[in-house]
């Protein structure tokens, strides 16, 4: 299976800040692939590089097209959504399902009748009369009725609430998704899309500082609480993090055999925020 | 339906109000004002009956020659058209203010992303706003003036009723709408291309412009233009002052006004010893219309028009600022 993202030595300047620093990475069919990063990491610059939205150097190719010179083609495969809110305020829900159904080949008006049957959008509501939710339901109605090879979220769920953000990566997860489908996330709130990601990527002052799968990053990586009569011995052994809490401390390891770490305390599984922190360190410093 | 067939339908979605609305409000208030003014007119006149100097006015109506009904309908074609130009200023403005937001609205709400996210090509979009401009906003507008055509002939109908004449063989027997309308109608190829200057600076404005693309649009000609002038004036270096004017400022600014391109100073000479108001009409025939196509500055503003839109296309494909 060949790699749906191919990027290979991938730069973006924007003035004297590099965007992205010669950046090489590939994503596999099938994958959700979270992109997580500090604000100004170049997580946008890469998905916009990705979409054709931006002009960058080096060697991109997604799903074996150039995104700059094959744009047209590209989006009849890729769908994406940044920053849900951003339907035209004066589009009704009908003209919406009209309009997509009419441009984009791989669009089944069923499947958005359906999605749509199940919120209380109706087809004459105009999107300035509807809560940011709703505006967030048609936009993912839209984009779910899409067969698209790809499909991009850049932020999708900021300035939600909750409830609607449980419900985004739900439908997401259950109705959108599949082995022939590949999704690229970024989002600030990492421990919501933890359980869906297959695959990892970090992201800091434009270049990749991990990228793995979650496997492989379970494998990699092990938090352990410590008592304090212990600590100096676990900070011997070079740990990626460490924090404080209840009295005991908290170590991050990268690589470290977990028996060997059992021996110091209480091992588990990091989450991703936490990796996050211990990672990106120093960033805004 | 093919893409660009939706494409159209979109930009008519989005600009209902101004496409199909304003033209016919344009009517609806020339009506308006003729009807008050025709009834305030009648009851002042206070005639009481339908006899001037003894003389009926609907025997006066039966008794005219063939000659004469060819005047009076000439002559309510020539008012009929000329009704209609409130419908074609307020169609400028629409479309002036049209392609001023036209590539900047969906980049200042941000959905432009979301029409990026679909298949539909950079050079489609434009095409598409530029056909809207051209062809659809025209349309109905030209519908509107069909309209208001039709009620003013309705409104003299009651008006040569009151005075005991047949509305029919007075008014609808010698008058020809249709035929005004279709004159206008021609003319809309020939305004399209005359516009392109106008068209392609406000979409090039449009797409280029962060903010106010309005201001940068007026003021950056109109400046230009005044530097030019002040300069002129100052100096002796004989600068091309009205000349600025007329061909940059005028040309990528004021275009856009169906008609524009007409010589008035040619029709007015045709109009001199004319003895009747069909001359007018007969002057607008396809020697006047096509008279345009073979000057260098319709075709000049066609080539910096295509060249801007070319431009704006570019910025629409490449301008990154969302």
């Amino acid at each position: 299976m060949s790699a749906v993202v191919q990027a290979r030595n991938l730069s973006k300047r924007f003035g004297s800040t590099a965007a992205l620093d010669d950046v090489s990475f590939s994503i596999d069919a099938g994958r959700i692939v979270g992109l997580i990063g500090p604000n100004g990491a170049g997580k946008t610059t890469a998905l916009k590089a990705m979409l054709g939205l931006t002009d960058f150097q080096g060697e991109l190719s997604v799903l074996g097209l150039d995104p700059r010179k094959q744009r047209h083609e590209l989006m009849q495969h890729v769908c994406f959504i940044a920053d849900v809110a951003v339907l035209p305020r004066w589009l009704r829900v009908s003209e919406a399902i009209d309009f997509v159904a009419g441009v984009h080949p791989r669009f089944s008006r069923e499947k958005c009748e359906h999605f749509l049957s199940r919120t209380k959008l109706k087809p004459r509501m105009r999107v300035r009369e509807m809560s940011k939710g709703m505006i967030v339901q048609l936009h993912l109605a839209l984009v779910m009725a899409i067969d698209a090879r790809l499909l991009v979220l850049d932020e999708p769920t900021l300035g939600l609430d909750i409830l609607y953000r449980k419900d985004f990566y739900q439908s997401l997860l259950n109705d959108y998704f599949d082995e022939q489908k590949t999704i690229v996330i970024t989002t600030h709130q990492v421990e919501e899309i933890e359980h869906i990601l297959t695959d990892l990527m970090f992201i800091r002052d434009g270049k990749v500082v991990l990228d793995a799968s979650m496997d492989a990053v379970a494998d990699r990586f092990t938090e352990v609480m410590v008592n304090p009569d212990k600590a100096a011995a676990a900070r011997a052994m070079q740990p990626l993090g460490e924090r404080q809490i209840f009295g005991k401390s908290i170590f991050l390891f990268d690589g470290t055999e977990k028996p060997r770490l059992a021996e110091l305390g209480e091992t588990r599984q990091p989450s991703i925020a936490d990796l996050f922190v211990a990672t990106m360190k120093g960033t805004y410093a | 339906m093919n893409t660009f067939t939706w494409l159209l339908k979109r930009e008519y979605w989005e600009h209902r109000g101004g496409f199909q609305w304003a033209p016919l409000i344009a009517a609806g208030v020339v009506l308006l004002v003729f009807t008050i003014a025709t009834i305030t007119g009648l009851s002042n006149l206070n005639i009481d009956g339908k006899i001037i100097s003894g003389v009926r006015l609907g025997d006066l109506a039966a008794a005219m020659t063939p000659e004469q009904r060819l005047q009076v309908g000439a002559g309510l074609d020539v008012g009929l058209f000329f009704a209609a130009a409130p419908v074609a200023i307020t169609l400028a403005i629409v479309t002036f203010f049209y392609l001023l937001g036209s590539l900047y609205d969906d980049r200042r709400d941000r959905s432009i992303l979301f029409w990026k996210s679909l298949p539909v090509s950079d050079l489609e979009t434009v095409l598409s706003k530029i056909v809207a401009a051209t062809a659809i906003a025209p349309l109905f507008a030209l519908a509107a003036a069909l309209l208001l055509m039709l009620g003013l002939l309705i409104l003299f109908s009651a008006i040569v009723g009151f005075y005991g004449m047949n509305p029919f063989t007075v008014i609808w027997a010698n008058a020809s709408p249709l035929s005004v309308v279709g004159k206008i109608a021609l003319l809309i190829p020939i305004n399209a291309l005359w516009a392109l200057p106008t068209i392609g600076w406000l979409m090039l404005c449009s797409a280029f412009a962060k903010r106010v693309p309005f201001l940068w649009a007026t003021l950056l000609p109109i400046a230009t233009a005044t530097c030019v002038s002040i300069f002129d004036a100052v100096t002796n270096l004989r600068l091309p002052n009205n000349w600025f004017w007329e061909n940059i400022v005028s040309r990528i600014l004021f275009s856009i006004l169906p008609g524009s391109w007409m010589d008035f100073e040619k029709l007015e000479h045709d109009m001199d010893g004319a003895d009747g108001p069909e001359v007018l009409l007969n002057a607008i025939n396809l020697d006047t219309i096509t008279a345009p196509l073979t000057t260098a500055n319709l075709w000049i503003g066609v080539a910096a028009g295509v060249g801007m839109i070319v431009v704006a296309i570019w910025l629409r494909r490449w301008r990154d600022d969302s």
